[in-house]
């Protein structure tokens, strides 16, 4: 009923007056960019309502242009290549037999670039987080403050989260691309923190757009001290959840369409922190056959 | 227990509309919960006091009304009084709400969402137990369910806690004692055994605290503990004289919400041709020195991870200090030569200030000077005079190295 008010009173008031300012309220949301409307809506309190439209992001300079295509077109040679030498740019023989995979090791800058590192300043708060090669360029030393100070914005209870989450793998001319784990059943981590407890969650890359926000976490709990130490995760572990809820239906993590990998640190304690990461890689713990930690039957 | 007539000398429910006609306390017109409980002024104990100011409303309930502003304030005062990691007190509030009245009759009334309010007040209790780490009961779902419900949000929230929340505590493989002892030695002790990655490792205390307490303020003489395994002692012995070895320090170690700095003792990884030991020259010359047998060992076997190795020295020691300066290092080095006589002729380098990342804001920048410690450029000290030995009196002995007035302490354990 509401709906048929708004269709009489828009009826009528086009009707009285035609300034060309005034866009039909039925028409504005299609002449408008709708994706942003369905997707973004949300705008934090206090931030800038965006007055830039759309199509002035984008640059339209011709040789950006043509340098953007030629190394696109780079990338599709070198995807076709790998595509001929077999799945993942590697024989098939080494991806049948593999046992073990290093995904990311943090030798050097364009290695730490593959990262991205956030903070609850986003939502208003206070924490800081850095990230940065370590001692003799051996390995990446996440370190930074932990501030659980509530941002006072009437609505948000918790504060207080630091973390580092890895970029999506990206395909030629900007296609999403994604990790395929499924030969392995275990994360291998070799990090040296200082006894604070972190949180690793695996995003996927599902087919529905309901399940977007769906992450999966495990907890990697670092001893401190000088050694290293050698963490594994199996998969089995990792439980669903989403935005910050863990769900009642649980399922294990679908190794085939993973989009990145990402550590976070909100163990409600203020103070600094330190995290140093060698390596991250997956193994085939041939001593581990559990297939999933949780239940799955229906939980009423 | 309903209240209308009253005696008209009675002032403990006339002076405003919502008392709950508790006749023990007349001070104001006020609910029974909003007056200070009689005994709990100027209490010292938490707990006591927060089972005070619920007692009055326990034992006459009254009217029923306020009780979600009460179960709000209750809420919001429990961590300042201690008692938010304790089950009981929750308990003890949700037997304050009312029994019955919360409970949708039947599925039509179900289906509209009823009591949303009330089911957000409940919400709000279990959210609590959950930030504080607090397990849900039987007991605890026994009484959400009298006062909400089977089908209502608090009841299924407690299922959902009360299924992940006992399974997620035992996760940790480190797991520390649930109390950790007072902050001082104690806890360092804690800290270094769990650092040490040896059971064989000796943790001894160089010096006691002065006072006892050990805080860095108000402290006389800071504590020194320190740990070293065995199998350090023999990579310190066999890394020689020649090369220097590098004290480095204060990197972080948290056991909760405690926060320790503790030292390392460490040297430079030795150059490639000396870190094997020379092939023994009467060796039989019949059998070869390395035998490169496959095996059939083929990549379906290989375990190892394509990357190269972090280069880093050997730990030789491990210490935590209450104070992070020169004077109290060199202490430590002078306690460690009694067991380790190399390091009396081993140039040390302190490099303090070197193992935390920079604080100032901008990533690489430099360290800022800090009081405690040494400023950044190392700085070589000579090789520190032998010890003292035991009962001696000091006789024209000075030290270079920072002499302290009484000998380092037995070793302890």
């Amino acid at each position: 009923m509401a709906l048929t008010v708004t269709l009489l009173n828009s009826a009528y008031l086009c009707g009285r007056c035609c300034s060309h300012k005034v866009l039909h309220p039925l028409l504005g949301p299609l002449l408008n960019d709708s994706m942003s409307k369905l997707y973004s809506s949300y705008r934090r309190p206090g931030s800038q309502p965006e007055k830039k439209p759309s199509w002035e992001n984008t640059d339209f300079s011709f040789k950006k242009g043509i340098n953007f295509l030629k190394s696109q077109l780079n990338m599709l040679k070198e995807e076709t290549k790998d595509y001929l030498i077999g799945p993942g740019g590697y024989p098939l023989s080494q991806y049948l037999l593999e046992q073990t995979k290093v995904l990311w090791e943090f030798r050097s800058q364009e290695d730490l670039n593959k990262w991205v590192i956030s903070s609850d300043v986003e939502i208003g708060g206070k924490s800081e987080v850095y990230l940065k090669l370590g001692r003799n360029n051996q390995a990446a030393l996440l370190y930074g403050t932990l501030n659980t100070e509530v941002p006072r914005d009437g609505e948000t209870k918790y504060s207080g989260y630091c973390s580092m989450r890895a970029k999506p793998p990206v395909g030629s001319f900007a296609r999403k691309k994604y990790y395929d784990w499924s030969n392995f059943n275990s994360l291998y981590l070799r990090v040296r923190g200082d006894g604070r407890p972190w949180m690793v969650n695996i995003y996927t890359d599902p087919y529905f757009s309901h399940q977007k926000d769906d992450l999966y976490s495990y907890f990697m709990f670092t001893r401190g001290g000088p050694y290293w130490e050698e963490i594994k995760i199996p998969f089995s572990k990792f439980f669903l959840s989403s935005r910050g809820r863990v769900q009642d239906q649980q399922h294990p993590v679908w190794l085939d369409k993973i989009s990145t990998l990402g550590f976070t640190i909100g163990d409600k304690v203020d103070g600094p922190f330190q995290l140093e990461i060698d390596f991250i890689g997956l193994l085939n713990d041939r001593a581990h056959t559990e297939e999933f930690a949780y239940e799955t039957y229906e939980k009423v | 227990m309903c209240q209308h007539s009253r005696p008209e000398g009675d002032p403990a429910g006339q002076a405003s509309g919502d008392a709950s006609g508790d006749a023990s306390q007349k001070a104001s017109g006020a609910p029974v919960w909003r007056r200070p409980p009689r005994g709990a002024q100027g209490e010292g104990q938490g707990p006591a006091a927060f089972v005070a100011a619920l007692a009055a409303l326990e034992q006459a309930p009254g009217r029923r009304v306020g009780r979600l502003e009460l179960v709000a304030a209750a809420l919001a005062a429990m961590p300042a009084l201690g008692v938010a990691r304790d089950r009981e007190a929750y308990h003890r509030l949700l037997r304050l709400l009312p029994r019955g009245v919360w409970v949708p009759r039947g599925p039509f009334q179900r289906l509209l969402a009823p009591f949303p309010r009330q089911q957000e007040c409940g919400l709000q209790i279990l959210e609590q137990m959950e930030q504080y780490g607090v397990i849900p009961d039987a007991e605890t779902r026994f009484l959400l369910l009298g006062v909400f419900g089977p089908h209502s949000r608090p009841v299924r929230k407690c299922q959902r806690m009360l299924y992940w929340l006992p399974r997620l505590r035992h996760v940790d493989p480190h797991p520390l004692p649930p109390s950790l002892p007072p902050s001082g030695l104690a806890t360092a002790h804690l800290g270094l055994r769990r650092i040490a990655n040896d059971p064989d490792a000796h943790i001894t205390v160089y010096q006691r605290p002065v006072p006892d307490e050990g805080d860095d303020e108000g402290s006389i003489q800071p504590y020194i503990v320190g740990a070293q395994s065995p199998d350090q002692q023999e990579l310190l012995a066999r890394h020689g004289p020649a090369r220097p070895v590098f004290v480095e320090g204060p990197f972080p170690l948290w056991l909760r919400s405690t926060r320790l700095s503790y030292y390392v003792l460490r040297g430079d990884p030795l150059p490639p041709h000396l870190r094997e030991d020379p092939p023994d020259p009467e060796r039989s010359l019949y059998y070869p020195l390395h035998l490169d047998l496959d095996l059939e060992r083929g990549p379906w076997d290989d375990d190892d991870f394509d990357v190269e190795e972090v280069e880093e020295g050997p730990v030789f020691a491990l210490c935590i200090a209450g104070a992070g300066d020169r004077h109290t290092l060199g202490k430590w080095i002078a306690g460690l030569q009694e067991a380790n006589p190399v390091l009396g002729c081993t140039p040390v380098v302190f490099r303090l200030g070197d193992g935390e990342p920079t604080t100032a804001g901008a990533p690489g920048g430099h360290p800022e000077p800090r009081l405690e410690a040494a400023p950044p450029r190392p700085v070589v000290l000579g090789p520190p005079d032998p010890p003292r030995r035991h009962g001696h009196s000091t006789s024209g002995d000075t030290r270079s190295g920072g002499g302290p007035g009484a000998p380092p302490a037995a070793p302890g354990e």
